[in-house]
């Protein structure tokens, strides 16, 4: 019974280490990539660099904005860090890691979504899991500890187990940490910019009925980015990105300057759903941004 | 309580020391048993553990009875009680709603229209197993083949033995109760041969089974987007992930008994191997196969009579199969596919002389065999009896244009792990066969191996429950 004890015991032991040895390599090889956004921001930009325009959101503000038309029409560079399937906190955990890693903007833009108009849901993001070379900086730490979910919570029990993180999600990380291996450049589905680089597909044909909303961004985690931005001297803007059905009333009581582009298209062609916009409609959006922009300028 | 779930993972220490712990005093240990796995039992709903105890109890107090009399008539009475009360609440439990539809149904083809009345009836989690298990006491009894037990404690054990309460193997009592009499000794090559098993199983079950689930609940939610390369591949995945879930958990269930001094009967001997469906059917399900063999097939006059009498029996065990799995058309007509390709292979007695030949001229045979199976799964899988037909007319006719697992990076890795782990699933069963063995027992170097591949490549964000646990 002893021996058979302790050999198991032995045997999970060496399980255990082997488990976190594959998933150390493969977190290393991730933080050294260009693979997801947060690796991309901490690698495909100089040390300390200053940004004109940093977008940040979810996958309405890659498909709205064009962080190249920006950089080539505006002094100074613009990327986009935003991910899809994610939600205002994950874009609050980007701010973070991006102010963390020592870059500033001049203009932090926080691209905002209808479910997260005044309150977000406590639920882990479809993508937070890019996050996870980062997974011990204090941000993230908190972030997986608020919002991971279960039992074994594998997100935030990574931070000292980085196996149970690869092994969750081991199908979205083993297979970018081998590529990364090889190709620490290789980027996915983003361009050096961060934008998306969505297929050219047809526009929608009919316009769906009409929905109204009114909002004056009660979100508390607005205002945590707002601390964020004010205390590293940026200057938040909120955006609201086209919609093909929606529209969305700023209330004056809103304390954050908003760029609400909620209505800025009609037409059913530039949409490729209800909530994204086909590559004609992104041009439109980033230039009617611009134009808003520099005034605000 | 799944076998692969984090509370089983504190579970099983806790409930092993324990057990082990009082190796001297063979009552506690039992008692220990018993608490284990009502608890284990119960957390899925406490509330049928009543029912697994008022079935126990009845099958003990009737084999009771069957031990004090020699009368015929009051033993078949309470023959006749034990089915009336066990079959009775499996009926109930199970076919309730599917033989009221199909009554009003009957009465609809006269132009008598009833309204249709259906019961929301909660499945108690593995009823069908543990009723065939304390029927087959019963039956034994009953047969005098075997001596009715006073030992309550031991009998309830029997019934509700954690490691294969819930979807087997159907231990027979005449191989398994007589072990809860006895005191059990630790002893370290069983436990590690138990230990072997367990990680076997429980890498079909999270790395092939679990990743397979994520492409075909999809390509069968979606099959009329398919083209016929992905209704195909589809059919073919879950015949791995039904091997993989199914023979998994048994092989979890025979370990786990072993470490605890147990020993079950075996439920599967490489059934992908099979050369004809004859053979399929003595590798696959074995302890449901030779139950219905024992207890349905001879008892019916087996193959005593006339060939067309046998081929009537055959048939009727065949469907009976199918209609254990669930009340639903689909799996009827999986048993009669079957059945019809079981008789040429029943008439000709081929599964004789069958491994005689070298393993590359069995594979034409391995090929066939597979495809035919794989055809029948889809009325197995499928929701009901008209997607099925609808699901291998669309594979025929190739009129989907989709393909779910090429048309994106993620599902093709999965499609990837999934085929390279069954290949190497596959290959290990045809060696341990080809050494005549019948389970993959792998050394400690490969079996550290199976464990790292569990953790990277096991499907955990698709924590699936076990298929035959609604059996």
């Amino acid at each position: 019974m002893k021996k058979f004890v302790l050999k198991s015991a032995l045997y999970l032991a060496v399980v255990l280490l082997l488990a976190n040895g594959v998933a150390f390599l493969a977190s290393f090889a991730l933080e050294k990539s260009q693979f997801f956004k947060p690796s991309f921001l901490v690698n495909a930009f100089e040390p300390k660099q200053k940004f004109k325009v940093a977008v940040f959101g979810s996958s309405r503000s890659l498909a709205s904005l064009d962080t190249k038309i920006i950089s080539d029409q505006m002094e100074g560079i613009s990327a986009n860090f935003s991910m899809d399937y994610t939600a205002l906190p994950t874009t609050k955990l980007m701010v973070e890691h991006f102010f963390a890693q020592g870059f500033q903007s001049e203009y932090v833009v926080i691209s905002i979504d209808l479910p997260d108009l005044d309150s977000s849901k406590t639920v882990i993001s479809e993508n937070d899991y890019r996050f996870f070379p980062f997974r011990k900086e204090s941000y993230v730490v908190a972030y997986y500890k608020k919002y991971d979910e279960g039992m074994v919570k594998p997100l935030a029990s990574s931070a000292h187990f980085p196996f149970l993180g690869i092994g969750y999600y081991n199908m979205e990380l083993l297979g970018p940490a081998l590529i990364s291996a090889f190709k620490p450049e290789y980027r996915y589905q983003f361009d050096e910019l961060g934008n998306f680089q969505y297929p050219d597909i047809l526009g929608m044909k009919e316009r769906p009925e009409f929905r109204y909303f009114q909002s004056a961004l009660a979100n508390p985690i607005l205002k945590e980015i707002a601390e964020l931005t004010s205390q590293n001297s940026s200057n938040l803007i909120i955006y609201i990105a086209p919609f093909l059905r929606d529209d969305i009333e700023i209330l004056d009581s809103c304390p954050y300057v908003v760029i609400n582009h909620a209505r800025i298209i009609n037409e059913p062609k530039y949409f490729s759903d209800y909530i994204h916009l086909v590559n004609s409609g992104k041009i439109l959006a980033t230039e009617a941004f611009i134009q808003d922009l520099e005034k605000l300028d | 309580m799944l076998f692969n779930s984090i509370e089983f993972a504190i579970f099983l220490p806790i409930v092993f020391a324990l057990y082990w712990l009082f190796q001297k005093n063979h009552r506690i240990q039992l008692w220990i048993l018993l608490g284990a796995s009502y608890l284990f039992y119960g957390w899925w709903d406490w509330r049928f553990l009543g029912l697994i105890a008022l079935s126990s109890f009845i099958d003990f107090f009737i084999g009771l009875g069957l031990g004090q009399t020699d009368d015929p008539k009051r033993r078949k009475l309470l023959l006749a009680a034990s089915l009336v009360a066990n079959l009775g609440l499996l009926g109930f439990f199970k076919y309730f709603n599917f033989f009221t539809e199909a009554f009003v149904d009957a009465f609809s083809l006269f132009g008598m229209s009833l309204e249709k009345s259906r019961l929301d009836i909660i499945l108690p989690v593995g009823i069908s197993f543990y009723t065939f298990q304390t029927l087959s006491y019963t039956f034994d009894v009953y047969k005098k083949q075997l001596t009715p037990t006073k030992d309550v404690l031991a009998f309830l054990g029997f019934v509700s033995f954690f490691p294969q309460l819930v979807a087997g193997p159907i231990e027979r009592a005449s191989h398994l109760l007589g072990q809860f009499y006895s005191p059990r000794k630790f002893e370290y090559s069983t436990a590690v041969c138990g230990v072997r098993l367990i990680v076997w199983g429980l890498f079909k079950k999270v790395v092939i089974a679990d990743n397979a689930a994520i492409l075909v609940d999809e390509i069968f939610s979606n099959y009329q987007d398919q083209n016929s390369l992905s209704l195909i591949l589809g059919s073919v995945l879950f015949a791995l992930q039904i091997y993989g879930d199914f023979s998994g958990y048994s092989d979890i269930a025979i370990g786990l008994s072993r470490m605890f001094g147990f020993d079950l009967m075996m439920n599967f001997r490489f059934p992908y191997l099979a050369q004809n469906i004859n053979d399929f059917w003595k590798r696959w399900h074995i302890s449901l196969s030779t139950w219905f063999r024992d207890y349905v097939y001879i008892p019916l006059g087996g193959s005593r009579g006339s060939t067309l009498f046998s081929l009537r029996n055959v048939m009727a065990i065949f469907l009976i199969s199918g209609f254990w799995h669930g009340a639903n058309w689909n799996y009827l007509v999986w048993g009669a596919i079957h059945g019809v390709m079981y008789i040429p292979f029943f008439i000709n007695k081929a599964h004789q002389n069958l491994h005689q030949e070298p393993f590359w001229m069995k594979l034409p045979k391995i090929f066939l065999t597979f495809s035919v199976v794989c055809i029948a799964w889809i009325f197995f899988r499928a929701d009901s009896l008209g997607q099925a037909l609808d699901y291998l007319g669309h594979l025929w006719s190739n009129e989907g244009s989709g393909n779910y697992i090429f048309s994106q990076t993620k599902r093709t890795m999965i499609f990837g792990v999934v085929a390279i782990f069954s290949g190497i699933m596959l290959a290990a069963e045809a060696y341990f066969e080809s050494r005549q063995k019948s389970e993959v027992l792998l050394p400690s170097k490969y079996l550290l191996l199976l464990a790292l591949s569990i953790v990277f490549f096991g499907a955990f964000k698709n924590h699936e429950s076990f298929i035959y646990f609604q059996f």
